[in-house]
């Protein structure tokens, strides 16, 4: 049951007022009690009634008073750890929604400073983290620089490798264009070997035809001198004949000589007879010596000749031997000439390829060379973006560490109030 | 003028008078003789007369004579003999008053004389003293 205080003074005094009255009418109802005391003891009563109620009335009243100054001055404290309880009475009043009033705000208090509590320190710890993080961003945004210092210093070689393999590729369509012609000319003049290997091939058919009636005029020829040869040897025999008749000539015409100086006076016309014999026999002779000579000069130089008629068949052999492999090898030219010149053909159709894949090769090596340009360009854009990345990278861990500064300072600012076992570990 | 028969024997020129010849033999067989100096070359037939042929260049100490088959069969009132020599020549005419006779101080060296005839000095071969030495060897 509710009474407000100010119902209670005025129930108070109703009951001190109410016990007087009622006393005075009771006291002698009881009659017991002397006419001459009637009176004082119904004041007396009534007297005990009001000191009675005064006091447990002030009591009560007092007692929650005092718990509620109590808990007012730990709340000033920054004691939080307790709740107020007051002593339950009979009736409640207003001290009761005073010390609930006072709970609620502990209560709410409590929650509140829990809260920041375990916000600053989540706080600290993330900007504690953020700061980790934004230093490990600093780091990695300054290798990152670095790289991109690398990248652009690789993207001007690069650019430089380009602009050299782009001389290099024009030299080299430049030379393909030359082998181009080259190997154009080449098939022309292999062309015309071929032409002029067949016309060699028709040349050395016709020498070697040639060289057969040749030869055979040379076997002619050296049978006709072996014949020669022998008619020459038979006159030779028929002039021993004559040397030999010569020369019995002689010796007859010797003995005549010594016959006609035996003789004395009378042999000298015989004498003189002999002696032109002995000088037709000596003439004789010389001429069978020179016929001989003749004869064996001729015999040298029939020999001579038929040697050189023999070299010559053999020479001749050699000769159509040679041809025959020089016939051979016109065969073998002509062929290599055909093969060349398909060959040069496929020559100048695959360097007409590869001066269109050249030309190709150039178009890309300028398209890279523009990318190549870009790319610097953009490391460079990059290279920019990363420093001031980097700068606000150390402007945040400048805030993170204010931050968890601040945290800090809060916490030390909290951790004033008294939670209670229940509160100190907030999660 | 005198009829010579020149021949020569190695490098020096020998001659014969043609009186002193009975003739020249060509192709006569050679038969061997026996128990002979090395000078006898062996003997001919002259017309049924064994005649010994000797060495002549042999005989006076040049080289042998070559194989030949023509010799000088001398006048048998002379030596009968036949001598190979090394080359006959042909008859030559001189005049014997310009013959220079040898001293006879050296009989041994079988030369009569010397003729000299066209710048050519002719030896006149000495029979006589060929006889005698081929007497001596046959002894």
């Amino acid at each position: 049951m509710r009474i407000e205080i100010s119902h209670k003074f005025v129930l108070g005094f109703v009951v001190v007022v109410g016990s007087i009255v009622f006393l005075d009418y009771l006291v002698p109802v009881l009659g017991f009690i002397p006419q001459s005391m009637q009176q004082f003891v119904s004041t007396l009563g009534a007297l005990l009634v009001g000191l009675v109620f005064g006091w447990i009335f002030s009591k009560a009243f007092t007692s929650n008073i005092g718990i509620l100054t109590t808990g007012a001055e730990r709340l000033s404290h920054g004691d939080l750890s307790r709740t107020l309880k007051l002593r339950k009475g009979l009736v409640s009043d207003e001290t009761e929604d005073l010390a609930d009033s006072l709970n609620l705000v502990v209560d709410n208090l409590r929650k509140v400073v829990g809260k920041i509590r375990t916000t600053s320190v989540r706080v600290n710890e993330s900007s504690q983290g953020l700061s980790a993080s934004a230093e490990e961003m600093t780091a990695t945004s300054h290798e990152v620089a670095g790289a991109i210092e690398q990248i652009s210093r690789g993207a001007e070689t690069q650019a430089e490798m380009v602009e050299k393999v782009s001389r290099v590729i024009r030299d080299l369509a430049g030379s393909i264009e030359q082998i181009t012609a080259s190997s154009q000319i080449l098939a022309l003049s292999s062309a015309e070997t071929t032409k002029t290997a067949k016309d060699g091939g028709q040349l050395t058919d016709t020498a070697l035809e040639k060289m057969k009636l040749v030869l055979s005029d040379v076997e002619g020829n050296s049978r006709q001198m072996v014949s020669f040869s022998e008619h020459v040897q038979k006159i030779g025999t028929i002039i021993d004949v004559i040397t030999g008749i010569a020369q019995k000539t002689n010796l007859l015409a010797l003995n005549a000589t010594i016959e006609a100086a035996r003789a004395g006076e009378y042999g000298q016309g015989f004498a003189v007879v002999a002696e032109e014999i002995s000088k037709l026999a000596d003439s004789t002779s010389a001429s069978a010596g020179e016929i001989t000579r003749l004869i064996d000069t001729t015999r040298d130089e029939s020999l001579r000749v038929h040697q050189s008629m023999l070299d010559s068949v053999r020479a001749i052999d050699a000769g159509r031997g040679a041809i025959d492999s020089t016939s051979g090898v016109f065969r073998a030219i002509i062929e290599k000439a055909e093969d060349a010149q398909g060959k040069a053909h496929k020559i100048t159709a695959l360097t007409e390829q590869q001066n269109k894949n050249a030309t190709e090769i150039v178009a890309a090596i300028e398209e890279i060379s523009r990318v190549a340009e870009d790319n610097a360009a953009g490391t460079e854009q990059v290279s920019a973006a990363t420093e001031e990345q980097s700068a606000a990278m150390e402007e945040l861990t400048y805030a993170s560490q204010k931050l968890a500064q601040l945290a800090d300072e809060l916490l030390t600012t909290v951790s004033r109030f008294n939670l209670g076992s229940d509160a100190e570990a907030p999660a | 003028m005198t009829q010579l028969l020149p021949f020569t024997l190695g490098a020096e020129r020998y001659a014969l008078k043609l009186t002193s010849i009975q003739e020249v033999v060509d192709g006569a067989q050679l038969h061997y003789l026996p128990v002979t100096p090395a000078t006898f070359l062996g003997a001919i037939n002259v017309h049924g007369q064994v005649v010994p042929v000797v060495d002549l260049p042999l005989l006076l100490g040049f080289d042998p004579a070559p194989v030949c088959q023509r010799f000088l069969v001398l006048s048998p009132q002379i030596l009968s003999l036949a001598l190979a020599v090394h080359q006959l020549e042909s008859v030559i005419n001189v005049d014997l008053q310009h013959l220079a006779l040898m001293q006879s101080d050296e009989p041994q060296n079988c030369i009569a004389g010397v003729v000299h005839w066209h710048e050519k000095m002719i030896n006149l071969l000495d029979l006589e003293q060929v006889g005698h030495i081929i007497e001596t060897q046959l002894k």
